[in-house]
């Protein structure tokens, strides 16, 4: 999978916890889950688990903390597939 | 700036299930959270205990924010190392409820992350919601706070409402002073009044707002 792929697989998890949807259909790599997107600080281990579910890998706590930006968001993913 | 951190959790919104799922909770809770749940905390429901510590420790890294702006939130990292329960349950929240420090009869914490070590003051209102304020002073006594029930869940009905009801609040304190809340560009928000700039946090989850700061000195 490449980075676009990931993005668009991506924004159907981010879909059900963003309340910004205008917000959602224009994102790209330096858009923030919470400023941008608004997404409640209380969803963000369920996106973490729904990012598992989806691609199939392990995200420790580690690598959950950089997951502020839809582009170290990738940039996690990424590494854990090719890991 | 000050430091102080708050963080409203509406339990009518999270998902049980999967918050009694180890691969979701062992990403907020440290092990030795997980051990003090059941040495002294089993009598409540664990989705309960979760969420207290979540809003505890998103409480000090709101506070934490303030001081490094660039600083990323580790839950896991966060721990809690010293929880105190309330002796008594409190079973109903009115639509409004704003104070001065807190009743004695809280959940009192203590959070370390890294060298550092904060303290908070927890309130679990029935199944309505849990509202948590961290400070780096083991004093809550000047620290101001409130809570709402509002109508709108929407992002934009949220930042209104919490910024009226904490300008509300201060324009008494201050009497009359011309308030505004901005926002840093790392994302806390402050007050400034005339010359100074007062630290304050804002929350809300659902239907829920609160905000918090530390009572500025007249």
């Amino acid at each position: 999978m490449n980075r676009t792929e990931i993005l668009d697989e991506l924004k159907k998890i981010l879909a059900p916890y963003t309340l910004d949807k205008e917000q959602l259909d224009g994102i790209n790599e330096d858009t923030d889950l919470i400023k941008d997107l608004k997404i409640n600080s209380a969803n963000l281990v369920d996106i973490i688990i729904d990012a598992e579910e989806k691609y199939n890998v392990e995200i420790d706590y580690d690598d959950a903390e950089k997951m502020i930006k839809v582009g170290s968001c990738i940039d996690v993913i990424s590494e854990r597939m090719s890991a | 700036m000050q430091c102080i951190g708050n963080d409203i959790i509406a339990l009518n919104a999270i998902d049980i299930p999967r918050t009694n799922t180890p691969r979701f909770y062992t990403k907020i809770l440290a092990e030795s959270e997980q051990q003090l749940y059941h040495s002294q905390f089993s009598a409540m429901p664990f989705h309960y205990f979760v969420w207290l510590l979540w809003s505890i420790k998103e409480s000090a890294y709101k506070c934490l924010q303030k001081q490094q702006p660039d600083l990323l939130f580790s839950p896991v990292g966060t721990v809690i190392t010293g929880l105190s329960a309330p002796s008594l349950p409190i079973l109903n929240f009115p639509e409004l409820l704003e104070g001065r420090g807190f009743d004695n009869d809280t959940f009192k914490s203590v959070i370390t992350f890294q060298s550092q070590k904060l303290y908070a003051r927890s309130v679990i209102y029935g199944d309505k919601l849990i509202y948590t304020v961290a400070s780096v002073n083991p004093d809550f006594a000047d620290v101001s706070w409130g809570i709402k029930y509002i109508e709108q869940a929407d992002p934009e009905s949220q930042s209104t409402a919490v910024r009226s009801l904490l300008l509300n609040r201060l324009q008494v304190e201050l009497s009359g002073s011309e308030l505004e809340v901005q926002k840093h560009s790392s994302g806390y928000p402050f007050v400034t009044t005339g010359q100074q700039e007062l630290a304050v946090s804002l929350s809300h989850h659902e239907n829920w707002v609160g905000y918090a700061y530390n009572s500025p000195s007249l």
